[in-house]
């Protein structure tokens, strides 16, 4: 990719404040998100990845939630030092972001088009409002654009909410969708339905995605390139193509085997032993060491994210010059 | 032997509303079921929210109020009137729930919930139960050390553990485990379902696994019970039913998944679950089925035998 990242972040450390100390959460994150890509970012739950989207839109809970460090550049605009009423201006327009729990996400008191038309109230918008409403209903697949339309949540399904965020996310032509977990509440024939659409949209309004999840089999089918984080860090990065076939963190390898596939042979699931750490157990060296078959010496130090070659980093030891 | 099998199994709950909060209508959670696990054997029930597959869990054990149907365990009928003269069987069937957070009594330290079964199931005297619980623990892969700690000191992984030492406690014949991997992470899932598959080895248990996750299944279960709103629609050897579905809903179900293959992109099925309280007329299933027929809007078809299995459908995708 040669084109400007849409979305550049830069050692993002945010903290969380507990019994009077901050507690860091994530540790220097970095990656970028170049236009119509979908980046993946997986993890398992704790490892700080919905922290880290949250904080690009400056939704960390407050009080509490502190960002310590770092840079969220926008089309190479630095976003964090915005004052609130100017990144509102960002988010719903230049960010928008899908929530896991489509029915917890809206408002059960307001009918879908009062939710739908509330955009504009904080954005401009120089068209037809009502009519950009009901093309993007239409798109995302209600042909009974009444009965949607004066709908409350309760009304409707899991997916159609689902369905009704996505075309939320898309009313002011967003260059980021930030899709956190949009499918963990739904059942796999309702998850293929709606991740064809995200997908659909995204090739059509040329937008791109970040998408979280822990589930790596939307990884695999969606994304082009992804970030693999434990424990508040990305211990790996790289194109999806490469990475299913090869790859390079201890975590990354032992996640994989840890799947149960149903595209394989393979009958075993090989667990791995212990259990993701607590932030506040967080070490300065690999947080992954204790769990690691390949631990050495040098694992008492901080591994960098290092690149390991055109298309992949890795932040291992294992990798690093001198080492098999 | 068979360790646990229904017969026209029903559970009904009744929708109250009008005037005189009068039963109006029905749904239909387990519609007609007829399930059998063998000894030793793993039997997996799968399908989507809301398909009756967790009520049908509960109602085995006598946990969900069955409204007809023959249940029996270890080859004794249950009287499904009476929930009271089950307690001799109670021993031998337990169940893991999905979610440890709320399995587990807050209040209770890990030495009580682990002992309480042994002894009211009079399986160590008072004098024992403290070295019954350690053994417990061990089994599970916990230390001992934690017998006076709370449930809250846990990790999920680690409740779940809890919970699994709590059932095989009483020593049991048969465990329902209802969705007990899906709350938790991939890392631990797997630790989990290796733990259960090693006590199943080592106890001679037989499981009825109740999951969506048809992954999941393919890896643990010898067979597999496909539900559709309340009604079983396939019944298959695991190997069959992944390498040849026969019903379309099982067939449109493992097309869905996201593999890592990307080659194969998941397959879309239309449509979306239909409310248990309203059926559709005719086959369940037709209102989403592309292969749908004429006949299939009269009746809902039979479960009958074709090639290992049996299918409830007029146009099977594979030929005996």
């Amino acid at each position: 990719m040669n084109s400007d990242p849409v979305l550049k972040v830069e050692d993002l450390t945010i903290s969380f404040e507990d019994d009077d100390e901050d507690i860091e959460i994530t540790d220097k994150v970095s990656f970028k998100i170049y236009p119509g890509e979908v980046f993946g970012l997986v993890g398992e739950s704790g490892c700080g990845k919905t922290v880290t989207a949250l904080a690009l839109l400056k939704l960390l809970p407050m009080p509490g939630g502190k960002i310590l460090s770092g840079h969220v550049l926008l089309k190479g605009k630095e976003i964090l030092s915005l004052p609130l009423t100017e990144i509102r201006k960002v988010r719903g327009k230049d960010i928008t972001m899908i929530f896991q729990e489509p029915s917890a996400s809206m408002n059960p008191l307001l009918t879908v088009e009062r939710q739908l038309m509330e955009c504009f109230d904080y954005h401009e918008f120089l068209g037809d409002k009502d009519e950009r409403v009901r093309d993007l209903l239409k798109l995302v697949g209600f042909p009974d654009l009444q009965r949607i339309l004066h709908a409350y949540p309760h009304e409707l399904s899991g997916g159609m909410l689902q369905r009704v965020m996505i075309a939320m996310a898309l009313i002011m032509g967003p260059g980021l969708i930030i899709a956190d977990e949009p499918t963990t509440a739904l059942d796999v024939t309702v998850q293929a339905q709606v991740m064809e659409l995200l997908m659909g949209m995204k090739s059509e309004m040329d937008t791109s995605i970040l998408l979280i999840t822990h589930n790596m089999g939307l990884i695999a089918q969606y994304a082009d390139r992804l970030a693999v984080m434990y424990a508040g860090r990305i211990v790996e990065e790289g194109d999806v193509d490469i990475f299913f076939d090869n790859p390079l963190h201890p975590y990354s390898r032992g996640l994989l085997d840890a799947i149960p596939r149903i595209d394989s042979e393979r009958a075993e699931i090989a667990p791995i032993q212990g259990q993701v750490p607590q932030p506040r157990d967080y070490v300065a060296g690999c947080r992954f060491c204790d769990r690691c078959s390949h631990a050495f010496s040098l694992c008492e130090a901080k591994p960098e994210l290092n690149l390991f070659n055109k298309n992949q980093r890795v932040a291992c030891f294992l990798y690093s010059k001198g080492n098999p | 032997m068979t360790i646990l099998e229904t017969r026209h199994l029903k559970t009904y709950f009744p929708v109250k509303g009008g005037i005189f909060y009068s039963v109006r209508e029905y749904i239909k959670a387990v519609n007609d079921v007829t399930v059998a696990v063998h000894a030793g054997e793993i039997v997996s029930i799968v399908g989507e929210s809301g398909c009756g597959k967790s009520t049908l869990g509960l109602s085995v054990l006598g946990l969900a109020p069955v409204t007809s149907g023959e249940i029996y365990l270890a080859g004794n009928e249950m009287k499904i009137t009476n929930i009271d003269s089950w307690k001799p069987f109670r021993k031998d069937f337990q169940i893991i729930f999905q979610d440890p957070f709320t399995s587990l009594n807050p209040r209770h330290t890990i030495f009580r919930i682990l002992s309480e079964p042994l002894l009211v199931h009079n399986i160590c005297s008072r004098k024992d139960v403290k070295e019954g619980v350690a053994i417990l623990l061990e089994q599970v892969g916990l230390s001992s050390d934690y017998m006076e700690r709370f449930p809250h000191a846990f990790s999920g992984g680690q409740r779940q553990r809890i919970a699994i030492a709590r059932s095989i406690g009483v020593r049991p014949k048969l465990i329902v485990c209802d969705e007990v991997a899906s709350a938790l992470d991939v890392s631990v899932q797997a630790q989990i379902i290796r733990l259960l598959m090693k006590l199943r080895e080592k106890m001679g248990l037989s499981l009825l696994f109740i999951t969506h996750d048809l992954s999941l299944v393919k890896a643990i279960s010898d067979r597999v019970y496909v539900m559709y709103l309340g009604k079983i629609l396939e019944i298959e050897p695991t190997a069959d039913l992944f390498e040849r579905p026969q019903h379309p809903y099982t067939k449109a179900l493992l097309e869905a998944i996201p593999t890592l293959n990307r080659s194969k992109r998941p397959k879309i099925l239309e449509g979306e679950v239909p409310s248990p309280v309203n059926l559709p007329r005719g086959c369940l299933f037709q209102t989403r089925c592309r292969y749908k027929k004429e006949r299939c809007m009269e009746q809902h078809p039979d479960l009958d035998p074709r090639n290992k299995g049996k299918v409830a459908c007029y146009y099977p995708l594979i030929s005996p």
